[in-house]
């Protein structure tokens, strides 16, 4: 009964103790969860989960520019990956302006 | 040894029904074949040839299995069958996907193509390849997120296959990008005649951003504060150094720094520890403070109160405006910039006299020769009549403490705002 009692409140409390969500705030100057797996989502993008069980996805932005871009999301943080490096930018459009303005 | 046998008996017979001996010729009456013999010739060539046909396709696939084994032999490459374009990518000898410590990765590529485009990184895995190779290719500490590295490769009358491999790095539980102040870290004293500070810092992930410094007193960070320029961060740290003659906040007092990354949605600082700025034994400058402000229908009156440290004689005050009275600016009232003045005071609230006025909105501002019987502190009253300058939100006026040589002792900028 204890041993259950242990197994109940230890479950209550795992996702107070699993990593804290990111947002656009803390996303850049805290530390990261590792990882633990991502797959294909077979529609050009990804999906996985960290080691502290947060979920992330990465999607391809379609964009006329024919602009080789995606879309990473973990919480409610987001930012556009491309092949000049990680872009900033509060939405689709302004990302793929940013990533022509890159050089 | 069947099949030549074979071959030859096929040909022979070919040769002697498609062909006369010219022996035979000579002696016979050549009659034409009956339609009956035509059609049966026909098809007795027919079946000869496409049996010819069969006997070299088995022969070309031999050959074709020979030249697979002996390629794949060579190169490990899974080669299918010829005529197309086998390219296998690996990172650290997978296929992905793959997550990786950041740093440097091992790509190895082979492929049957004659020239292959790279792609995915354009500072680290772009442009022409070999058809094979490897390299030791830096996949860096700033790529968030999922990276697709990719080989695209053609050739000659073939169409262009490609292979990706993706990865995703694991930082581990460093912050994905960092920025630590290390000088001034503290405790540090400097004096205020320094004409420069040398900030330092460390960084990651941060390569190509803009960090900018601000020096400000340990008890106020945004108000009164002096602004490096900006900076580009290059390297994993650098320095900012900031100019200490302009804007002035360097009187002597206990300092902080703070820097600042200038990133749309990322932005951050990070603040130094309290050092002390001293002025030099016998050397003037000042500190203030701000009094009060007014706002009047055609202006603004600002208030500050100036102790000069150190006292002597020729020191002059100046005031600085960043933009000066136009009478010829549009404005609803009759426009006389002499109404714009700063009036100084000093003794305690300004009791002891006044000591005169300066009118600073004109170009180069104004001085003031600052009497002998000062009593260290001094209160100036500044008003600014708005109409008279373009900008509607306020004026920047800049006083400046100069020795008797011209020589800026102190400095700092105060806004007269318009507004509230």
């Amino acid at each position: 009964m204890k041993n259950l009692l242990s197994g109940l409140l230890l479950l209550l409390i795992q996702p107070l103790v699993a990593g804290a969500s990111y947002d656009m705030v803390n996303f850049w100057s805290t530390p990261h969860e590792a990882p633990a797996w991502f797959s294909s989502d077979n529609y050009g993008g990804f999906y996985g989960e960290t080691t502290g069980g947060q979920t992330f996805s990465q999607k391809p932005v379609i964009n006329d520019s024919e602009v080789r871009l995606h879309k990473f999301m973990i919480g409610t943080a987001y930012f556009y990956v491309s092949d000049r490096g990680p872009i900033m930018a509060l939405d689709d459009l302004k990302a793929v302006s940013i990533y022509l303005a890159l050089v | 040894m069947f099949k030549k046998l074979f071959l030859a008996a096929f040909i022979a017979s070919i040769v002697g029904f498609g062909g006369v001996p010219e022996a035979q010729a000579a002696t016979t009456v050549l009659q034409p074949p009956s339609a009956q013999t035509l059609a049966a010739l026909e098809v007795r060539v027919q079946s000869a040839q496409m049996e010819l046909i069969k006997q070299l396709m088995a022969q070309v696939t031999v050959l074709q299995e020979q030249l697979t084994k002996l390629l794949a032999a060579q190169s490990s490459v899974p080669v299918t069958s010829i005529g197309k374009i086998v390219v296998d990518l690996k990172i650290d000898g997978s296929d992905g996907p793959l997550i990786l410590k950041p740093g440097y990765a091992k790509f190895t590529w082979k492929t049957n193509a004659e020239s292959c485009i790279a792609s995915g990184d354009v500072d680290y895995w772009s442009g022409e390849k070999a058809a094979s190779g490897e390299a030791r290719v830096w996949t860096g500490n700033e790529k968030y997120g999922i990276t697709t590295y990719t080989l695209e490769c053609s050739g000659t009358n073939v169409n262009s296959e490609g292979d990706s491999v993706t990865i995703m790095f694991d930082y581990g539980t460093q912050p994905v990008s960092m920025l630590e102040l290390t000088s001034p870290s503290g405790g540090e004293t400097y004096g205020t005649d320094i004409p420069e500070l040398n900030i330092k810092y460390r960084s990651k992930g941060l390569k190509g951003e803009d960090v900018i410094a601000y020096l400000h007193k340990s008890d106020k960070h945004y108000s009164n504060y002096q602004r490096s320029k900006t900076v580009t961060v290059s390297s994993d740290g650098g320095n900012i150094v900031m100019g200490m003659q302009k804007g002035g906040a360097q009187t002597p007092g206990k300092y902080k720094v703070t820097i600042c990354v200038l990133v749309p949605g990322k932005d951050f600082c990070r603040e130094s520890g309290s050092f002390e700025l001293v002025g030099e034994a016998g050397e003037p400058y000042v500190t203030d403070s701000f009094v009060g402000k007014s706002i009047a229908g055609v202006g603004v009156y600002y208030e500050y109160s100036y102790t000069i440290h150190n006292m002597r004689d020729g020191l002059t005050f100046w005031a600085e405006p960043d933009v000066y009275c136009d009478d010829t600016y549009i404005a609803p009232i009759k426009r006389d910039c002499s109404k714009s003045k700063i009036f100084f005071a000093w003794g305690e609230g300004g009791v002891k006299g006044d000591g005169g006025k300066m009118n600073p909105y004109v170009k180069g501002g104004a001085s003031y020769q600052l009497p002998t019987s000062l009593d260290k502190s001094f209160i100036t009253t500044s008003g600014v009549a708005h109409e008279f300058f373009p900008n509607p939100d306020g004026v920047d006026i800049r006083f400046v403490l100069r020795d008797e040589r011209g020589r800026e002792l102190w400095s700092k900028v105060h806004q007269f705002g318009f507004k509230g």
